[in-house]
Formats: structure tokens, C-alpha cells, sequence
């Protein structure tokens, strides 16, 4: 059996294990230190790394478990400081760096729901900044396909958004 | 860019025909804070992108990590030959110094020490310089031994002339 190297095998899944972290809680320092635990964890459990069936998996299991544990947490924070708010309006700062982040997770969660072929292609293009023939290459499909799916896709999402603001408006 | 100008360019990008450049220009302009009203509602999206494109740690990342993880193994590979090596060779250069300047401390000593004995003995300077500064010590040293000889030969004969 092959011998696991902490830094040839592990170390190198930290930017996976950080695009984990990041998609549950939008914040990048937050996802670092989750990272960090996750791995320091690993470490820790050494003896262990040739009894697991793939030290990849467990890794992405320790950093969404503790990425759903701190959100967790934060989520009651949430609660807290949206009533000393309500009493007091020095402060507005936390409360202002949690909207943005509900925020975030408000599109995220607009993409997610996206049919899976629609998603895969507004992630390529919108965030890897693909081109058209990149992704018909890498999904095997037309780059009039990619262009169709795309447009179904932005304009979901944009439906999604002028729903929340919809929401929001009457509030304001 | 003015807010006409945007409009069009997100109406396009709605549609499926920006290019990747307008498609940045458009997530620079909504993560910037000139975002007109009515336009605010779109913000999210630009910015959520522009975030997720963010997504890998920093370089000193690693540094930090394998200081809190203990790895003498892993910290011992780090070590180039060349930096394992370089105590002796700073010890050699020291010694090679050394040696240097013990041979030319000696050459100095020596050289003037030749000319100190011509002096005391004979009262005058009777070697040419190029003697003392020979490569060879020993022959220097045999040269002076021969001319020292010579002058007191020359000496004792005309003493005895005289006599």
C-alpha cells in the first residue's frame, strides 16, 4: 500500500476543501480557518489515514461539517444582533457584513436550483470565465446548446432576483 | 461607464451575447459603489460571481499550516545539499584563510628577519632586495648564508694582508 504524504496527498486538496468551505459560509476568512482546522484534524488522526477508504472523501466531510457547525453559530448570532439592532443603530457594521453574506447565499442558492446543465455552464462561463467552445468541449455538447442554456439560465436567475427584491421592497 | 451604457450591456448579457470582457466590465461596475437605484436589484448576482471567482487560499497559506503541524521528516527534506554543506565549507574557507595568512605573516617575518641579521652583522646592507623576496625561503636563506661567508672571507683575508 501506497504511503500517504501529508504534503504530497493532502496539502494540495486545500483549494477544494476552501470552495467547500466558501459555498456554506461566504466568508472568506471563515472558510480559511475552517480549512486549517480541518487539516490540522488530519494530521492529528495520522495513524489512521491507511484505515480510511479515501482520505479526499473524509477531508470533504471534516470541512462541511465544520462549515455547517460554524454557520450554525453564526445563524444564532444572526438572531442576536438583529435585535440589539432593532435597539441600538451605533453599531451597524456586523449587521451590514451579515446581509452581504445573506446575500450571497440568497444567489447561491437562486444557482443551485438551476437544472444541473443550466448551473454546470453559468458556473463555467460567470465564474471560471469560460468560452462558449470551452464548454461545449468540456460537456460534450453544441456551442449553440451552451448558448441556449445559458440564456435559459441567466434569465431564471434574473427572475430570482427581481422576486427578491419584490420582497425586500416593501420592507425598505 | 454611465448608466445607458450599462443598461445595454446588461440587457445583453441577459440575452447571451456579452463577451468575457463585457462580462468583467459588468462585474467590476456592480461590485464598485456607484450602482444607480433602479440597478441595485441585479448587484448580487455581479458580486456573488465575482466572489466565487475568488476561491483559493492564500500563497502563505501553507506556511502557516506546517508551522502548527509538526513534520521534522518533511522540514528535513526542505534542506538543499548546498545548505547542509555550507558549515564545513565555511569551516574550510576559515581554515584555508588561516593558512594563507600564516604563510605570507611567515614570508614577511622571515623576509625581514634576513635583513635584520645582514645589518646586525655586518653593519651594512649587503643583500639585494630581490634576495629576501625570493619565492624559495630555503634558497634565500642559502643565498644570505653564502654571501655572509664571502664577506667574512674577504674580511679575515684582508686582515691577514694587513697583518
Amino acid at each position: 500500500m501506497k504511503e500517504i504524504s501529508f504534503r504530497d496527498d493532502i496539502l494540495p486538496l486545500k483549494d477544494k476543501l476552501f470552495r467547500v468551505a466558501l459555498r456554506i459560509t461566504f466568508d472568506r476568512a471563515e472558510a480559511e480557518d475552517i480549512v486549517q482546522e480541518t487539516l490540522i484534524k488530519v494530521w492529528n488522526k495520522r495513524e489512521e489515514w491507511n484505515s480510511l477508504e479515501s482520505i479526499e472523501a473524509y477531508c470533504i466531510t471534516l470541512t462541511k461539517n465544520l462549515a455547517i457547525d460554524l454557520r450554525e453559530k453564526m445563524d444564532a448570532r444572526t438572531e442576536e444582533l438583529t435585535e440589539q439592532h432593532d435597539r441600538t443603530q451605533d453599531d451597524a457594521n456586523p449587521y451590514e457584513e451579515l446581509e452581504q453574506k445573506e446575500r450571497l447565499m440568497w444567489v447561491h442558492r437562486l444557482m443551485d436550483e438551476l437544472p444541473d446543465k443550466q448551473r454546470k455552464i453559468m458556473q463555467m462561463r460567470d465564474i471560471e470565465e469560460k468560452s462558449y467552445k470551452e464548454i461545449a468541449q468540456a460537456l460534450d455538447i453544441t456551442e449553440e446548446q451552451v448558448k441556449i442554456n445559458l440564456f435559459r439560465a441567466r434569465q431564471k436567475v434574473k427572475q430570482g432576483l427581481l422576486r427578491l427584491d419584490a420582497y425586500e421592497r416593501p420592507t425598505n | 461607464m454611465n448608466a445607458q451604457q450599462i443598461e445595454h450591456l446588461l440587457q445583453r448579457y441577459w440575452d447571451g451575447e456579452t463577451t468575457i470582457d463585457e462580462e468583467r466590465q459588468l462585474r467590476q461596475f456592480f461590485s464598485g459603489d456607484r450602482v444607480p437605484q433602479h440597478l441595485l436589484r441585479y448587484k448580487d448576482l455581479f458580486v456573488y460571481e465575482k466572489f466565487m471567482q475568488q476561491d483559493h487560499l492564500g500563497d502563505d497559506f501553507d506556511e502557516r499550516l506546517l508551522k502548527q503541524v509538526e513534520m521534522p521528516v518533511v522540514k528535513a527534506k526542505s534542506v538543499s545539499i548546498f545548505s547542509r554543506l555550507a558549515p564545513i565549507a565555511k569551516a574550510a574557507a576559515a581554515v584555508a584563510m588561516l593558512l594563507a595568512l600564516g604563510n605570507l605573516a611567515e614570508r614577511t617575518l622571515l623576509q625581514d628577519y634576513h635583513q635584520m641579521a645582514v645589518n646586525d652583522t655586518i653593519g651594512q646592507q649587503i643583500t639585494s632586495p630581490s634576495v629576501a623576496l625570493g619565492d624559495d625561503a630555503e634558497s634565500g636563506e642559502l643565498q644570505v648564508k653564502d654571501s655572509l661567508s664571502r664577506q667574512l672571507k674577504t674580511i679575515e683575508q684582508q686582515e691577514s694582508i694587513k697583518k
